[in-house]
């Protein structure tokens, strides 16, 4: 290849403004890592693998550019289930931190699988859109979508790690909206998950605050009782004729009854099996003020950091509540609240400028993409990031709760700066190769 | 054919599938932005403050109490510092707070509990040194725990001077609800009796402040502004602690009191009250045991916290005959010489009423001398008849009765002096002064009230010649630097000249009452003693002895009055104790061998009374 020829394919089809904030974020996370470890006598160590990590995201983003994206399409179901493999083998060989066996060692380094598996659910969620079959039968490809969400998800949740599988749903809830699938069953589906999810959290709350009166069983019996009179009622109805009743209404009934079996099965076997804290952990999930030495008084110095910052922050270096250790995991999930501080509102503009140029432009990638596979990767990714930036600035200014959800390129964590590059390289990838040809 | 050029219904769909999306992540972006915005711009002083108040730390610094020094200069009371360990959360996880309990465990003998919560408390006082260099080598595991000092006020000699020293404790709620206007806070240490209490606004001295910069888990960064406390200031007091600890020893096992002024100046030289206790208790703050409160508070006890020197009150008996002797010369009823005859009764009123003499064969005929030798109540009858209820009163007020002595302490009581009008008045008697009323007076009875302190001002008063001196305990404020804030100046309250003529013979009298009358076991060789016996009748049991006295007779140093509850007779039970005072005052004087030399009738006279 020439360089007249690379400049052609590259350069000058490349997406400079998604690039320019990509690396300026990164570099950006860099500097303010070292101000937001500066207390603390392993800053190198932390920053140099940080670099490391960028470096190799940045190198995978190249070689991701090297071949026609449309060539990881038919492999994305393998990738999928090479990356679930990995999920399930973690849970027997993972690395425990924090209670939660979330990494896989080697010698100093860890890699987190849960990163490279949102990735390989874009891609493999790409490539069910893009299949022929879904046009014709969109519900049942949209069921397929949802399972083959669920097992990542559910697998992240056994180590468990909730902020990591909450970016999971939001993905497919974005691919699919994109995908055309009608509203109804979207929301019916979004419905169906919240309570098979919001089941066992629900009971995991009750439990933990000790409102023993509430008899979770017998709620969930009631619910399911008054549900399958519905149910039956209209399929009684539907039968004899009395009813015209599209078969489709019927059918987010059933699902939704089932949703309630899975979620009481869910329920009584995560308390079945979880360890009290890991219980305690799921109920602070759901509401932070159980625990309000952590998440409670994290949220009012994240608050006071982010305030006190004012127009032009205190300074680079020069954040009292950063560098006098007010902010708890300043160095990830609270990196913006340091930013926040020094640069004051200057410097969180810019952030969030570099965010919604990174956002807007996976969208507008999506857009342009010559195919279907690539307009669903692109607006998986669009969604991820945007999911990520709303719920950990949402969690840091005190408007979300706290989700332990970090902030792509800028938290410390190896592997989901080389997954979230590795986002970007096809991103890039989907734009440069833009046109049919 | 291609995705991006079928038009068909998907494609335009996704289109305004992608529409939405994008109007949703513009609405997301505008959120964050208006949030940050409101956060930095619109609340951002409000978040600076807390950002300030996050990180400064102001850790007042009580001030070290002023001490009390003797008259020699030398330290009687001090403030040693407390060690105290306090927590202070700054720990949010309840994790380390169960570290940093298992670990305070490790190291305290007695287990404290830091709790639950942001709430700080105090775990223990009075932590010893070494316990509280092992929780500082510890600190880094110890984050919150911290150890605070305070001076703690030390009683260096126990009870002594217990009365006059007084004590301190925490403010009370009602005390700081007067006193928060004068700078108290809710946490201060007050004096709460005697000279502690007095001059507590002097000794309490300044608190310092110290900002210091924290991090989150409260370890110190650096300083940012520091004010020193400001000492208070030291009080030397007028007391010898030789005659203290000598009036205090001679006290020991009665209820009484003793004090000791010196009459050119109205110094106190001591001032004792039995039984005292230790200020050093209160100083403790461990709550008192029942047994010690019961002690300390019950009547039982014998209340050893009332200062029976001011606060208790008692009919003079007969050292009130200084007063109608020295009274009855000046106003000329009766002369040095001119003899008054003492049958052992007279019958005064109408109809009679007969006032026995405690002699009751009588005295035979009596001169002034004879009669304070030989503390004659038929001669003082006799005075106090011719002079009449008001001109004893105004007697016994020019030599400071009735009136509060204005001593440097606190709830002093002021005694009584009746007159006919009061007695006329007074609700529960209602009945007209008789002469047998100014009869009792003459000899101390009837419804005078003295409280020893004012017997001993008046004795000075006797002894210098008519005039009576503010008490004082303190003779100057030093401050912390050294300085002399206030010297002491004698204060005259009254000053009646006296015939110097009249002041001898009484002087010389009083002398001969302790050489060779009832005055006699306080007798010392080689100095002059003036002196009086009394012995007050009361209502509640035994009498109470009285001696009050002055020396040396030819140019008087010390003037003294020892008050016995319920003692007995003066002459046998406070005489004795005066002289233990005397020979303190007045280490060259000597004890006599044994009273066996004196003559037999005086001998005999002060067994049976006075």
């Amino acid at each position: 290849m020439t360089f007249a020829d690379f400049k052609e394919r590259y350069l000058h089809r490349m997406d400079w403004a998604l690039l320019a904030a990509v690396v300026g974020l990164s570099l950006f996370g860099v500097v303010i890592l070292f101000s937001a470890l500066s207390r603390q006598g392993t800053v190198h160590l932390f920053v140099g693998k940080q670099i490391f990590a960028l470096a190799l995201g940045m190198a995978l983003a190249a070689l991701l550019l090297t071949f026609r994206y449309q060539i990881l399409q038919a492999p994305a179901p393998w990738l999928y289930i090479i990356s679930l493999i990995l999920l399930l083998a973690l849970l027997f060989v993972g690395h425990r931190i924090h209670g939660a066996r979330s990494w896989f060692t080697f010698g100093g380094f860890s890699f987190q699988p849960a990163e490279l598996a949102k990735m390989t659910l874009i891609l493999c969620l790409g490539w069910l859109i893009s299949r022929p079959s879904f046009q014709e039968k969109p519900l049942s490809s949209a069921l397929l979508a949802c399972g083959l969400t669920a097992l990542p998800m559910g697998l992240v949740l056994l180590q468990p790690d909730l902020s990591s599988s909450l970016v999971f749903p939001f993905i497919l809830l974005g691919i699919l909206w994109a995908s055309g699938i009608s509203a109804f069953w979207l929301i019916s589906l979004a419905v169906i998950g919240l309570v098979s999810m919001g089941l066992p959290l629900a009971q995991a709350l009750l439990k933990s605050l000790g409102k023993t009166e509430i008899d979770f069983l017998r709620v969930a019996m009631i619910i399911l009782l008054f549900e399958g009179l519905i149910f039956a009622g209209a399929w009684l109805a539907r039968s004899l004729r009395l009813l015209r009743t599209p078969a489709k209404a019927l059918l987010p009934c059933g699902l939704f009854l089932g949703a309630l079996v899975v979620g009481t099965f869910t329920a009584f076997a995560l308390d079945a099996t979880l360890k009290p804290y890991q219980k305690m952990r799921l109920a602070a999930f759901v509401d932070p003020s159980l625990d309000p030495f952590g998440a409670g008084y994290n949220i009012i110095q994240s608050k006071i950091a982010i305030g006190s910052g004012r127009i032009f922050g205190k300074g680079l270096f020069s954040g009292t509540q950063s560098q006098l250790g007010f902010i708890p995991e300043q160095h990830t999930d609270f990196i913006f609240p340091v930013i926040a501080e020094e640069m004051g509102a200057v410097g969180g503009i810019l952030v969030l400028l570099a965010y919604a140029v990174i956002c807007l432009r996976a969208l507008a990638i999506s857009q342009e993409a010559t195919d279907r596979f690539g307009a669903g990767v692109a607006l998986g990714a669009a969604c991820m990031f945007f999911f990520y930036v709303v719920t950990n600035l949402g969690m840091t200014m005190g408007v979300l709760p706290v989700t332990g959800v970090p902030l792509p390129f800028l938290s410390y964590g190896g592997s989901a700066l080389v997954a979230n590059w590795a986002a970007v390289g096809l991103l890039l990838n989907i734009h440069i190769r833009r046109f049919a040809n | 054919m291609s995705w991006k050029e079928d038009k068909s219904g998907l494609r335009g769909l996704f289109e305004s599938r992608l529409i939405s999306l994008r109007t949703l992540f513009l609405l997301g972006f505008a959120a964050l932005s208006v949030r940050l915005l409101y956060m930095q711009l619109g609340r951002g002083y409000h978040y600076a403050l807390a950002s300030q108040e996050n990180r400064v730390q102001t850790l007042f610094e009580p001030a070290p109490r002023g001490f009390f020094l003797d008259r020699k200069g030398e330290a009687i009371v001090n403030s040693q510092p407390d060690l105290f360990l306090f927590f202070a959360p700054e720990a949010h996880d309840s994790l380390e707070r169960e570290r940093v309990q298992a670990h305070l465990d490790r190291l305290l003998p007695a287990p404290r509990d830091i709790g639950a919560g942001f709430k700080a408390g105090l775990l223990t006082r009075n932590l010893s040194r070494a316990e509280a260099i092992r929780i500082l080598e510890s600190r880094p595991s110890l984050p919150g725990l911290r150890i605070g000092l305070n001076p703690r006020r030390r009683y260096l000699w126990g009870k002594l001077a217990s009365h006059v020293l007084g004590y301190v404790g925490r403010i009370s709620r009602s005390e700081y609800g007067v006193r928060s206007l004068e700078g108290y806070g809710l946490k201060d240490t007050l004096g709460k009796s005697g000279l502690e209490s007095f001059y507590d606004s002097i000794l309490r001295g300044t608190p310092g402040a110290s900002l210091i910069e924290v991090d989150a888990r409260g370890r110190q960064v650096r300083f940012l502004d520091e004010k020193r406390p400001e000492s208070g200031s030291h009080l030397v007091l007028t007391l010898d602690r030789t005659i203290q600890e000598a009036a205090e020893r001679a006290l020991a096992g009665t209820r009484g009191a003793a004090v000791v002024v010196d009459p050119n100046s109205g110094a106190i030289l001591a001032l004792a009250s039995s039984p005292g206790y230790d200020p050093n208790l209160f100083s403790s703050s461990l709550p008192l045991s029942p047994e010690m409160k019961e002690r300390l508070f019950s009547e039982k006890g014998s209340r050893p916290l009332w200062d029976r020197a001011i606060q208790a009150q008692y009919a003079p008996g007969s050292i009130f005959k200084i007063i109608t002797a020295l009274s009855g010369l000046e106003e000329g009823v009766i002369k040095p010489d001119e003899k008054i005859h003492c049958p052992g009764f007279i019958e005064v009123g109408n109809p009679p009423r007969t006032f026995r003499c405690w002699q009751r064969q009588g005295h035979g005929e009596m001169d002034l001398s004879g009669a304070l030798i030989n503390s004659c109540d038929v001669y003082f009858y006799e005075v106090g008849k011719r002079l009449g209820a008001t001109k004893l009163k105004a007697a016994a007020i020019r030599f400071g009765l009735g009136a509060p002595t204005e001593i440097d302490l606190t709830s002093e009581e002021k005694g009584f002096v009746p007159d006919p009008q009061w007695k006329k008045d007074h609700p529960n008697i209602q009945e007209a002064w008789y002469e047998g009323d100014t009869v009792n007076m003459s000899v101390g009875q009837g419804y005078l009230w003295v409280t020893p302190l004012q017997m001993a001002c008046m004795t000075a008063a006797v002894a210098n010649g008519g005039t009576l001196f503010r008490p004082t305990l303190v003779s100057e404020v030093v401050d912390s630097r050294g300085a002399t804030r206030r010297p002491f100046a004698p204060e005259v309250l009254q000053r009646h000249p006296m015939d110097p003529e009249h002041l001898q013979w009484v002087h010389l009298a009083l002398e001969a009452a302790v050489a060779r009358g009832t005055g006699h076991l306080a007798r010392l060789s080689g100095l002059r003693v003036a002196g009086k016996t009394g012995t007050a009748q009361n209502p509640q049991g035994k009498d109470h002895a009285w001696f009050v006295a002055f020396a040396p007779v030819e140019k008087p140093r010390v003037a003294l009055a020892v008050c016995v509850e319920h003692g007995g007779t003066g002459g046998a039970v406070a005489a004795p104790i005066a002289r233990k005072i005397l020979k303190a005052a007045f280490p060259e004087a000597e004890e006599l061998p044994s009273p066996s030399r004196l003559p037999a009738s005086a001998t005999a006279t002060v067994e049976i009374g006075d």
